[in-house]
């Protein structure tokens, strides 16, 4: 069957020096789910991200949008948000989210209203205070509002709540929650498996720079609890993760 | 576009203290106008780098976003009017201290040299860019080999042409129009055409 509205990971092969990261790696992701990778660190979830945004190149492989390689205009429709946060610390919010808009190739007048909603969504300052003098949590939220601005059909999050204190989490969890229910396809990496088990409705396992476990939540749900009965739905379903990355 | 990338190009240098400092204790009223040259360059390399070969947060994002023509035609308009407005405060100041006053021909030769120097600065950086982003974008490797390289190329043009426009003028416009030709296709080439990206 011909999927569209999905990216599709096609053996990827990564190497460093003598240490092969990732083997003929193949992942699909699917609009409106939020796909979560998992896996133990140094496995090689960034460096698939990385490549996925075409910021490290890879030994062999491709990288497909709805089916076709994917191209300059195709990357724009994907949001990133990366473990370290990305803005330019001298620009303020309001000015770095302006400067995204302009490479993306937006005029003022579509991207002004944008920017005050994006400002106001995710509670930053309008003013010209620059990026730098805010605090962790809301420099996470300016790399958020930068990835979403231009309503991209898929966000890519590696690690993305990372050194983020629980209330921010909660509200960029709500949004990516809103974000998912309107469409959007997520794809995300992080060690915080409480939140990944809130979010997720598809699962990936990375490890020995292989996929070892893909599947959809209900499947996954399912088969843990076939073996862990005496554990709740969500312990279950982590003790077989963790049993999976064991064996 | 342009307040921004003049607002990246001041913030990510140190363009208005290294002016002041350069003017007040500028050793060029006593010695050569073609001094104003290296020390220009010496002192405006970070802006020059940090635009056309920038920052790794800048590559990021030109990777993930595309370049626009506008923000590599805005960084190099910027820099060429910079540059030719602090030469041409230095060269003020000069013509008050010297005592025979300045021929137009040496003005005609010293600028001739520094916007040829100049367009090559800006073309080295460029090409840097477009070679980052078409690599990985977090070699820092890349960053320490870009600073010297780019000091050692740009001291050796500029001593190309400064001899060049003493022996053979002629020749000297000829090899700058040539650095303008190459400038021109490096700031004119259209990195999001690239139809392959991944």
């Amino acid at each position: 069957m011909l999927c569209t509205n999905m990216i599709g990971l096609k053996n990827i092969s990564k190497r460093f020096g003598t240490q092969t990261v990732l083997n003929n790696v193949s992942l699909d992701i699917r609009k409106g789910e939020i796909h979560a990778l998992l896996g133990t660190n140094g496995a090689g979830k960034s460096t698939l991200i990385k490549i996925l945004a075409g910021l490290l190149p890879k030994e062999n492989g491709g990288i497909y949008y709805d089916q076709a390689p994917m191209k300059t205009e195709r990357i724009r429709k994907i949001g990133f948000v990366f473990d370290e946060s990305l803005y330019l610390p001298y620009l303020s919010a309001g000015e770095y989210l302006e400067f995204v808009c302009r490479l993306i190739g937006m005029g003022p007048k579509t991207y002004q209203p944008k920017i005050d909603e994006s400002l106001s969504l995710f509670s930053l300052p309008a003013d010209r205070k620059p990026i730098n003098t805010y605090s962790n949590g809301m420099k996470s939220k300016v790399s958020f509002a930068a990835a979403m601005i231009h309503s991209p059909e898929f966000l890519v999050l590696d690690e993305p709540f990372n050194g983020i204190d629980f209330i921010t989490t909660r509200e960029v969890v709500k949004i990516l929650k809103q974000r998912a229910k309107e469409g959007t396809g997520i794809f995300v990496t992080s060690h915080q498996f409480d939140i990944i088990l809130e979010l997720a409705t598809h699962f990936s396992i990375l490890h020995g720079a292989r996929i070892i476990l893909s599947m959809p939540r209900e499947q996954l749900q399912e088969e843990a609890e076939k073996l862990f009965a005496d554990l709740s739905a969500g312990e279950a379903v982590k003790t077989y993760v963790e049993n999976s990355i064991l064996a | 576009m342009a307040s921004l990338v003049f607002k990246i190009l001041k913030k990510e240098g140190t363009l208005i203290l290294v002016l002041f400092s350069f003017l007040l204790f500028s050793p060029v009223y006593f010695l050569d106008i073609f001094l104003i040259i290296p020390m220009a360059f010496f002192l405006l390399h970070r802006e020059m780098l940090n635009l056309a070969a920038p920052s790794e947060q800048n590559v990021i994002l030109y990777k993930l976003y595309g370049l626009p023509d506008s923000v590599l035609l805005w960084s190099n308009t910027l820099m060429i009017l910079s540059v030719n407005a602090l030469n041409f405060t230095l060269l003020m100041f000069f013509g008050l201290f010297a005592l025979e006053g300045m021929k137009s021909s040496d003005y005609l030769n010293q600028l001739l040299v520094l916007n040829g120097v100049l367009l090559f600065a800006l073309s080295f950086g460029n090409t840097m860019l477009y070679y980052r982003l078409k690599g990985s974008a977090f070699l820092i490797l890349q960053k320490i080999l870009i600073v010297p390289l780019f000091f050692f190329s740009v001291l050796l043009i500029f001593t190309i042409l400064f001899l060049l426009s003493q022996a053979v003028p002629t020749l000297a416009a000829a090899v700058f129009v040539m650095l303008l030709l190459i400038w021109l296709t490096s700031a004119l080439y259209k990195y999001d055409r690239a139809e392959k990206y991944l």
